[in-house]
């Protein structure tokens, strides 16, 4: 039994669970591993447009759920990539069109054929969370430097039963930590009690992502392509430095910030 | 493609929905299936008697006397055979020949004529009260979703003033014809044609039970994806953004492939017309 | 919590919440137990995507509206996530919660965080330990009711999604506000939520966190961008501003920071919501069309 299947959550909104599944999922299939993305938050999908696949999708996780299609029919391959699959979340349903138990096997069947399956999750603690995790062995919890982005990231820690979660700090600005304005990582690692997989400085090419169905990571010579590659490959298991190896202002900066971060 | 749907799927499924049975027929030959469909059936002889299936059919070859095999395995069992679902042309037509009616598996899922966007208030407050299925229950009891499938002669045509929102869904036996425009992540699916008075930004599906000859009209035409018939269409590059004069244009299919064109202009040699 | 308003069968409530949907304020209305009448504004903050600012919306909009001069409470409808009490300052003032008060464990007054600068404006905190299932809908009903009884505006902070507790937080309310900002993702929720509302509820929309210099190199849309798709009547665009994130992080409101474009913004939207006409200032170059379109605009009766 392989143990691949990981959900994106935070709880709160808008602090970056889809861009991270997105970018995450590109970056390991970068490194060649065959990777299957899954956007759980259906009536309110988004995963599609963050990898400007809208216009590919006929089939989608609900419709796989009730029998309407095979598995190969609701994945859909990205063309930029050699393994980067997307399964969509259905826009014309709501949250109760699947239940647990189907989430459930739906992520296990793509357990067997994927090395990861990432889970995006749906903002909140209702009914769509409890979908997204059902299939999930261990969780990613993606949170921001904000008061609360981590008081919902903790309420979400302790919604996971026992599985294994690791944090990714989103939307960093290491002028206001310095200032005091923003708490550090080491704050918000001390408050969750969490380890960290990821550090994501707050930068304006991750708009390319959101906005035009590019994700960053897709292109090596993007500062935060960087970023999502290390997280990847942290993920994978490999013991490497969070710090990026750039030297313009703001990432030594970060650098700085992140020095003996494991 | 690391997925072999050939290990995934056991040799006959049986999937109950809301609207009826859908039967997955992937594999093949399909007279084994049939036996297998048999032997399931006969396990609980009343259980599925007077329902309706829909014949997943998949892609393999197979033959129309297969088809018809089938089709009359379910008559045994008081199962009436209501259409198929169909993943390449020749299964599709080996399927009407059996005298099958052709549907897209999203009209497979939701054969009655369905309007979510006209809810009458009290459906509307029905699904704000208790979610989805308040809601349904209360369009069955008032009787606004309705008819069954491929019953009653005569297309119900659509007409709706109004613009239909992300996640909204209108399908029709017949034509639909939407005075508004269709936002984007919003669906419309007709076995007739399409006419969207306004932007289409969404999935447009005509033509739904495989009529070639129907068409999507729009005065501006941007939508996510269009599919007429078993043809499916996506636009090249990133969406325009068309400002100022409209361009109204229709969408039909020409050579087996889907081809937008300017509306006004005469139509090209079509093999039937409307 | 009054003994009146929990003896109406809910059926009544429901009855009552329709009829005022386009009613103007300061109607009188009685209830079917002849108690005084229900007469403030009700309006959910919604949005469908998490993140673009519901919350620090309502905690804006309520503490400006407070300055107008109005009764206003802000009500916390994101049960088990519950923010608003920390972005107002007060969650060191939090006793009870908005499900205590459903479940009768407390009056709605001992639920009620005053706010600290401003006596005119009040916080009912939603539970932290709960899910949003476990708040019933007449129990929410009933709620905004009362809350109407005893404040000119009630705004509700509704939770992200289109779940129970979306449900939950419109249920209570005559009118919306959509917010949303100027991107795909969030224009896409914004639309599909305003199709979910009930079709005699008025619904204006917010645009936040407008950042001009990506307008303008095209990777961000344009106001008339989101006006074009989702067509609803703008009350308000407020710019981004990290000014937000410290005030937020201390609890404090934007409208106070001296100078601040945002708080600024805030303002104006508490002035258009109370019926003045104030214009939506130029943020970037607009087409006459989009001109025509504000200008257009009615204005709500206050």
């Amino acid at each position: 039994m392989k143990e691949n299947v990981f959900v994106v959550t935070s709880g709160k909104g808008g602090v970056g669970k889809t861009t991270t599944t997105a970018n995450l999922g590109v970056a390991l299939a970068r490194l060649g591993k065959q990777v299957a993305l899954v956007d759980a938050d259906i009536g309110l999908r988004n995963l599609d447009l963050v990898l400007g696949l809208e216009k590919r999708i006929v089939y989608d996780v609900v419709d796989l759920a009730e029998g309407r299609c095979q598995t190969r029919q609701a994945l859909i391959k990205d063309k930029r990539l050699e393994g980067l699959y997307l399964m969509p979340a259905a826009q014309t349903k709501d949250k109760e069109a699947v239940t647990e138990a189907q989430m459930e096997r739906v992520a296990e069947r793509l357990s067997q054929e994927f090395d990861i399956v990432l889970i995006d999750c749906p903002a909140g603690i209702e009914h769509g969370f409890r979908n997204a995790i059902a299939g999930a062995d261990e969780a990613i919890v993606v949170t921001m430097p904000e008061v609360a982005a981590i008081r919902d990231a903790d309420r979400i820690l302790g919604m996971l039963d026992d599985r294994r979660a690791r944090l990714v700090v989103n939307r960093v600005r290491p002028e206001m930590v310095k200032s005091g304005d923003m708490l550090s990582v080491e704050d918000v690692k001390d408050i969750l009690g969490r380890e960290i997989l990821g550090v994501v400085p707050d930068d304006e090419e991750i708009i390319d992502t959101t906005n035009r169905g590019q994700p960053v990571a897709l292109d090596p010579a993007r500062r935060l392509s960087g970023v999502y590659t290390v997280m990847a490959r942290r993920l994978l298991g490999e013991a490497v430095d969070m710090a990026p190896v750039f030297s313009d202002g703001i990432w030594t900066k970060l650098r700085s910030l992140l020095v003996g971060q494991r | 493609m690391p997925c072999n749907g050939g290990r995934e799927a056991p040799t006959v499924q049986i999937k109950g929905t809301k609207s009826g049975l859908l039967l997955h027929l992937h594999e093949r030959p399909l007279t084994a299936v049939v036996a297998k469909l048999r032997e399931r059936l006969a396990a609980l002889p009343q259980f599925y008697r007077g329902g309706r299936a829909v014949l997943m059919l998949g892609d393999g070859a197979l033959e129309s006397q297969e088809v018809e095999g089938v089709v009359a395995t379910l008559e045994e069992f008081g199962i009436s055979a209501d259409g198929a679902v169909c993943d390449s042309d020749d299964v599709a037509e080996a399927a009407r020949a059996a005298g099958l009616r052709i549907v897209a598996a999203s009209v497979a899922a939701a054969p009655r004529v369905r309007d979510d966007r006209t809810d009458p208030a009290d459906v509307r407050r029905a699904w704000h009260e208790g979610g989805e299925d308040a809601a349904r229950s209360i369009a069955r009891r008032s009787g606004t979703n309705g008819k069954p499938a491929g019953g009653g002669s005569g297309a119900q045509n659509c007409y709706y003033k109004g613009t239909l929102r992300s996640g909204q869904s209108l399908s029709a036996f017949g034509s639909i014809v939407i005075v508004g425009d269709v936002n984007a992540g919003a669906e419309l699916i007709a076995t007739g044609d399409i006419v969207v008075w306004g932007t289409l930004r969404g999935v447009a599906h005509a033509g739904a039970e495989g009529d070639d000859s129907a068409a999507v009209y729009a005065l501006r035409l941007e939508p996510t994806q269009l599919r007429i018939a078993r043809h499916i269409a996506a636009a090249h590059g990133e969406a325009k953004k068309t400002r100022g004069a409209l361009t109204p244009e229709v969408a039909r299919v020409l050579a087996g492939a889907i081809v937008v064109e300017a509306a006004g202009a005469p139509p090209r040699q079509h093999a039937s017309s409307r | 919590m009054s003994n009146d308003v929990r003896a109406h069968e809910p059926v009544e409530v429901m009855q009552h919440v329709a009829d005022t949907a386009a009613a103007d304020t300061g109607v009188q209305e009685t209830t079917a137990a002849g108690v005084s009448a229900a007469t403030g504004r009700a309006i959910v903050i919604t949005s469908g995507k998490g993140g673009v600012g519901k919350t620090t919306v309502t905690a804006n909009l309520g503490t400006a509206l407070a300055d107008a001069g109005r009764k206003v409470v802000v009500v916390d409808a994101d049960v088990g996530l519950r923010n608003l009490d920390v972005v107002m300052g007060l969650e060191n003032r939090v006793r009870r919660h908005s499900l205590d008060v459903i479940e009768e464990r407390c009056t709605l007054d001992e639920a009620l965080v005053r706010d600290r600068a401003r006596k005119t404006l009040s916080l009912l905190p939603a539970a932290q330990d709960r899910e949003k299932d476990d708040m019933p809908l007449e129990g929410m009903q009933r709620l905004a009711l009362e809350l109407r009884r005893r404040f000119d505006i009630v705004l509700i902070d509704c939770p992200a999604g289109i779940e129970h507790g979306f449900r939950n937080a419109v249920v209570g309310a005559q009118e919306a506000i959509i917010v949303t900002t100027p991107e795909v993702s969030a224009v896409r929720d914004a639309d599909r939520v305003a199709g979910l509302l009930p079709h005699d509820m008025p619904v204006k929309l917010i645009i936040n966190r407008i950042r001009p210099h990506l307008v303008k190199k095209g990777t961000m849309l344009t106001i008339e961008d989101v006006l074009d798709i989702l067509r609803l009547e703008l009350i308000g665009v407020v710019p981004d501003d990290k000014d937000v994130i410290v005030a937020t992080n201390r609890g404090a409101a934007v409208v106070d920071i001296a100078g601040s474009q945002t708080g600024a913004a805030f303002r104006r939207i508490a002035g258009r919501l109370l019926g003045e006409d104030i214009p939506i200032p130029v943020l970037q170059d607009r087409s006459p069309w989009l001109q025509r379109m504000i200008s257009s605009m009615r204005r709500p009766r206050s």
